[in-house]
């Protein structure tokens, strides 16, 4: 009971955000951008600010093209975005307001294919994302170049948010967009279509494998204000916190795994309830340490 | 003896401290982005279309 209503709350507010960040109707209507002043923010998701309903700005594209400048600077505003969103929420935004992440839990319950947590190999391929992180956001965005330019890499070769929410409603409302579509669009559109049929099957396969904005919150998983705390001394070990986790984290691992994207599944589930939502308090060991 | 007490603590109970610390340094970087003028570049960019991200660029 209290694990639906837990699903049926995270679903709401998933979709309530996806709407509040891509809320420009005119923009999905008339293929045109949104203007105004909440463009000078980042969203806290993967959400690409060429989606035409989008009213913030990535914090991906941003950070590619601070690295795109000639004269690089560090990146403070984007920075700043990135260690206040991490710093409180940690990886929640990827379980909770990540419009794409959404797009990925719906797609997982269409009830064909086994399901699988994970695709084999996980144990390196979860790493990827760093990959991702280090070399196409940051080092391709700094060195690659197209004519005298540089290319924000990860957005030009990989990003699916792109593909889906940019592409694909500017080109449905804009015929002069469609003449100019070539190989890296078809490109785009295979690694999107990819990433969306593995999520049938595979749990969140971007997020757990490719995304580098999951790669940056996961750093901020251990000391971020929103945390799931674990009561070691009243835990029995039933694992079943384990088998309820998307992505199978040991009881030791949840809300502290870079891997954990706290979505409060594992909560609910809890025979002897020694796992809790809360802001970081120190558990009853931590006080009696004291 | 009791500034290192101190300090050991310190770290110690940082993954508890460590979120608002990281919100300060955040506000920081923001105050630094507005000083250096760089929510101007981010406007910019998020207000045309981006053709790489879209597959045409």
């Amino acid at each position: 009971m209290m694990r639906k209503r837990l699903e049926r709350t995270r679903l709401l507010v998933q979709i309530l955000f996806t709407i509040l960040s891509n809320g420009y109707l005119y923009g999905f209507l008339h293929g045109k951008l949104y203007k105004g002043a909440l463009k000078y923010a980042c969203v806290p998701g993967l959400n690409c600010y060429s989606c035409p309903g989008a009213v913030g700005s990535c914090p991906m594209g941003a950070l590619q093209m601070a690295l795109n400048k000639r004269d690089i600077q560090v990146p403070f505003g984007v920075l700043g975005f990135l260690f206040v969103f991490g710093s409180l929420f940690g990886r929640f935004v990827c379980g909770w307001l990540c419009p794409f992440g959404l797009i990925q839990d719906l797609l997982h319950k269409i009830p064909i294919f086994k399901k699988r947590k994970h695709l084999s190999g996980h144990r390196l391929l979860k790493y990827g994302k760093y990959v991702v992180l280090f070399g196409l956001v940051i080092a391709g965005s700094s060195i690659l170049f197209s004519g005298f330019a540089k290319v924000p890499a990860f957005c030009k070769f990989l990003c699916p948010s792109g593909t889906l929410m940019g592409a694909v409603p500017l080109m449905a409302a804009d015929g002069q967009l469609r003449l100019q579509v070539g190989g890296l669009f078809y490109w785009k559109l295979g690694v999107l279509l990819t990433i969306l049929l593995l999520s049938i099957k595979c749990y969140r396969p971007f997020c757990q494998y490719l995304c580098p904005l999951g790669a940056v919150y996961g750093w901020f998983n251990k000391f971020s204000l929103v945390q799931i705390r674990w009561e070691k001394e009243d835990c029995v070990h039933c694992m079943a916190c384990q088998h309820a986790c998307p992505v199978h984290l040991a009881p030791e691992e949840i809300s502290v795994s870079p891997e954990c994207i706290k979505c409060g599944k594992c909560v609910p589930v809890c025979p002897v309830g020694c796992l809790k939502c809360s802001p970081l308090m120190p558990s009853r060991s931590e006080k009696a340490k004291r | 003896m009791s500034e290192e007490r101190t300090d050991k603590k310190f770290f110690q109970n940082l993954h508890r401290t460590g979120w608002w610390w990281g919100v300060l340094l955040g506000i920081a970087f923001l105050a630094a982005g507005g000083y250096l003028n760089q929510f101007k570049d981010i406007f910019i960019k998020a207000t045309r279309i981006c053709l790489e991200c879209i597959g045409i660029g």
